[in-house]
């Protein structure tokens, strides 16, 4: 078994598809998200807007990865406007595979100066969005034949697994520390909050006080075994498919809309290739390569 | 000749495929240490965790714990140059529009405000400061370097720049606190002379 660690990460990439459909479905949807950030632009990336500036030192390669809040950027909202149009260029040109290790590095560099200067304004689903981008620029599912892409290609394959395997561990961790959660009443306050609620989402969780805590710790459970179920074969695909009605709940019902979504789509890397196929078939996308 | 070869090149790869799988280990635990609270892992391990996962890895995945219980809430009144503003609720017009629309920016704003709210909680929390009854904001110089307190300032002058296209003189901003769970902890702050 220990023998055979080591060849998870050289054998040949058999992901190629997967990660492919995965990049394609991130940055269509990170490209709409911008689009419809539009009517905002200068208010929440730029430096007058109200986000207003986060503050801004030389600090090693951070600094360039929070370039909207440097004070040159006072009463210059078109420099925001630039990186809005620099992120949507390298989102199109990452969707047709034109440069993409190049359009890789963009994508990563023009969407974290976005998401850190309006980092108020964002959710967990960005952070997450942040780091996968990262990680994403190490992958190149259509160069496995060079030995260290290969390598390469697994490494950040497992690493994103296991990230977001994480993000559901530590999600249920903290909240295991809160009464609110553990008596089952999270759902119930949180539907109180104008900001995080609607009218359906209100009426549900107030049928009774058993469908409230039902709907809570069915969240609390389905967390807690994310990164267990997620990998057995035979249970994944019922388990996942609760897990996107419960994301849409928290897109549509709770109103963190990005969020949500963004959760549904990292779903696609835990899928089966029959699965990739079927999908791929559905949403017409041609075959990159024939095997994988 | 060829086969001593081929092995040593295998024998390389497979060195690669462990270097590979501990760079998986130690990444993975040195960002588990990073979100750990730090009582419950060790001083210096959490230290260094923390140098490495800046700036590509920083996470926590606290979301919604513990449980949001207030409805963060706003009004502000400008004094401009020439005119002064009647009571104005900045989320009012975006959880209208927040309610309809669940693929707009408007939960984004929403999200902001929320937050921007939550940590200006955080630092009025800090301070004993007068609750219900109005108070001088530039009587407590502390609470201006606060996060929360530059957060709500940004969205202040933002807002009166995007709406009046002018620099406000000064602000009033009533801030209520509506818990949820136990209106008696409910709060409602009265800043006047903000700026």
């Amino acid at each position: 078994m220990t023998k055979n660690i080591p060849y998870y990460f050289i054998s040949a990439f058999k992901h190629e598809k997967k990660v492919w459909l995965f990049k394609k479905v991130l940055y269509a949807f990170l490209f709409l998200n911008t689009i419809s950030m539009f009517p905002m632009v200068n208010d929440v990336f730029g430096y007058n807007g109200i986000a207003g500036s986060s503050g801004f030192r030389w600090y090693g390669v951070e600094s360039f990865l929070n370039l909207l809040s440097h004070p040159v950027n006072y009463n210059r909202p078109y420099i925001a406007w630039f990186f809005v149009y620099g992120q949507l260029v390298a989102l199109g040109m990452g969707w047709f595979k034109i440069w993409p290790k190049l359009s890789g590095i963009a994508i990563y560099f023009f969407t974290v100066n976005l998401l850190s200067k309006g980092g108020l304004f964002f959710t967990g689903g960005e952070v997450l969005v942040s780091i996968l981008l990262f990680y994403l620029m190490f992958i190149q599912e259509n160069k496995s034949n060079s030995v260290f892409q290969n390598i390469l290609n697994n490494t950040f394959y497992y690493i994103i697994l296991i990230q977001i395997c994480v993000l559901y561990y530590f999600s249920t961790y903290f909240k295991l520390f809160d009464s609110n959660w553990t008596s089952g009443m999270a759902l119930t306050y949180v539907s109180e909050i104008a900001f995080y609620s609607s009218d359906w989402f209100y009426s549900l969780v107030h049928q009774s006080e058993f469908f409230a805590k039902l709907a809570t710790y069915s969240v609390l459970i389905y967390q807690a075994l994310f990164p267990i179920v997620v990998w057995i074969k035979q249970i994944k695909i019922p388990f996942l498919t609760f897990g996107i009605i419960l994301h849409l709940g928290i897109s549509f019902g709770m109103g963190i809309f990005s969020f949500g979504i963004i959760m549904i789509i990292t779903y696609i890397l835990f899928l089966d290739l029959s699965h990739i196929e079927r999908l791929s078939r559905l949403f017409k996308f041609k075959k990159v390569t024939n095997h994988g | 000749m060829r086969k001593d070869t081929k092995e040593i090149e295998n024998k390389n790869l497979l060195r690669f495929g462990w270097l590979a799988f501990f760079f998986v280990l130690v990444h993975f635990i040195l960002i588990l240490f990073s979100i750990l609270p730090q009582q419950n892992s060790l001083k210096q391990v959490s230290n260094f965790s923390k140098h490495y996962v800046r700036p590509f890895f920083i996470q926590r995945w606290s979301m919604f714990a513990p449980c949001p219980v207030f409805e963060n809430r706003f009004k502000v009144k400008y004094y401009f140059k020439d005119d002064t503003t009647s009571w104005i609720d900045p989320s009012l017009p975006i959880l209208e529009k927040h309610q309809k629309y669940r693929v707009t920016y408007h939960g984004n704003i929403a999200v902001g405000q929320y937050n921007m709210l939550y940590w200006l909680k955080m630092d009025l929390d800090t301070i004993d400061l007068p609750i219900n009854k109005p108070f001088n904001f530039q009587d407590y110089p502390v609470l201006k370097s606060k996060r929360g307190c530059r957060l709500l300032h940004n969205y202040v002058k933002g807002y009166a720049r995007h709406n009046y296209s002018q620099k406000p003189l000064k602000t009033d901003i009533i801030i209520d606190y509506k818990n949820v769970k136990d209106s008696t902890l409910s709060t409602r702050y009265l800043l006047n002379n903000f700026k």
